[in-house]
């Protein structure tokens, strides 16, 4: 029956559900522009974007990763960063008794839109202490200019 | 739009909850990272994995005291000056997380290692704490 979708007591539309589907429009309102692969609900890695009048900063909280377990990619305004990590070894799993296990493990993908296009041949990646900083510049035409005021 | 929480530990101190006088903005509240672990049990040593990103053996605090095990970290990064924050998925930058460990744990040989911004702990447990497998004969 058409109703048995809006069962309350369904598990899978518990309140846990019904919370969480809230939230993630609740984000996908506060930023309508968000590109659909941009995923809200992702909780690794996590990401930070800051801007200035000439770049725009990325900084991706990707700890115990380097270099070759990362890659990052650009497509127009479309950032994504994607990668693997694992946490736990079959040996150390074999060995130990595991009490707690927070720490997130496996494959991800993360996409965001950057408000402008950039100019992808100039853009930077670095990796320090488990923080990757993206230095994407914008395009020249976007940046501010100030404007001279001279006595006429 | 919100802060970009990210402060350089060398401006601003690693947990202002004060705005700075002059600013006109009001200043969230920062929040207190509470870094994700993995706990595991050898034999020999109980094992604690952090995710600490951004801290440095510089900003990096683990203290033992009462039997409590104390990890303290702070984000330490070069940010632009006049950085705007578009979005924040961490709006904090110092991590506390505390836990409670019994006697076995000699405390004198834990062993800490930090490498990309994650926290190794090594905790051997003293001699006649150690797991030891009864032989079963029949």
């Amino acid at each position: 029956m058409w109703f048995d979708l809006f069962d309350p007591w369904d598990t899978d539309f518990s309140l846990f559900n019904q919370l969480n589907w809230l939230r993630s429009n609740l984000e996908s309102w506060a930023s309508g522009n968000r590109d659909l692969r941009a995923n809200a609900g992702c909780r690794f890695p996590l990401i930070n974007v800051g801007e200035t009048d000439q770049e725009f900063k990325v900084y991706v909280f990707a700890p115990g990763m380097d270099q070759k377990d990362l890659e990052v990619r650009i497509q127009d305004n479309l950032l994504t960063i994607q990668g693997k990590r694992e946490t736990l070894t079959e040996k150390e799993l074999e060995q130990s008794t595991v009490y707690r296990q927070e720490r997130f493990s496996g494959e991800f993908v993360r996409t965001l839109s950057l408000p402008d296009s950039v100019n992808a041949e100039s853009i930077e990646a670095r990796v320090k202490n488990g923080v990757v900083t993206i230095t994407l510049p914008k395009k020249a035409a976007l940046q501010p200019k100030r404007i001279e005021v001279r006595a006429a | 739009m919100t802060n970009l929480k990210l402060s350089s530990n060398a401006k601003t101190p690693a947990r202002s909850e004060e705005a700075p006088a002059g600013n006109a903005r009001p200043v969230r509240r920062e929040e207190t990272l509470v870094p994700p672990v993995d706990v595991r049990e050898t034999d020999e040593a109980v094992m604690l994995v952090a995710d600490m990103p951004g801290v440095s053996p510089e900003t990096l605090k683990v203290e033992w005291a009462h039997e409590r095990l104390t990890l303290e970290g702070t984000i330490s990064a070069d940010l632009p000056e006049n950085l705007i924050s578009v979005d924040a998925d961490l709006r904090g930058s110092h991590y506390q997380r505390q836990f409670k460990l019994g006697p076995e744990i000699d405390s004198e040989k834990i062993r800490a290692e930090l490498k990309n911004g994650v926290l190794t702990l090594a905790m051997p447990k003293r001699g006649e704490h150690r797991v030891r497998q009864i032989p079963i004969t029949t």
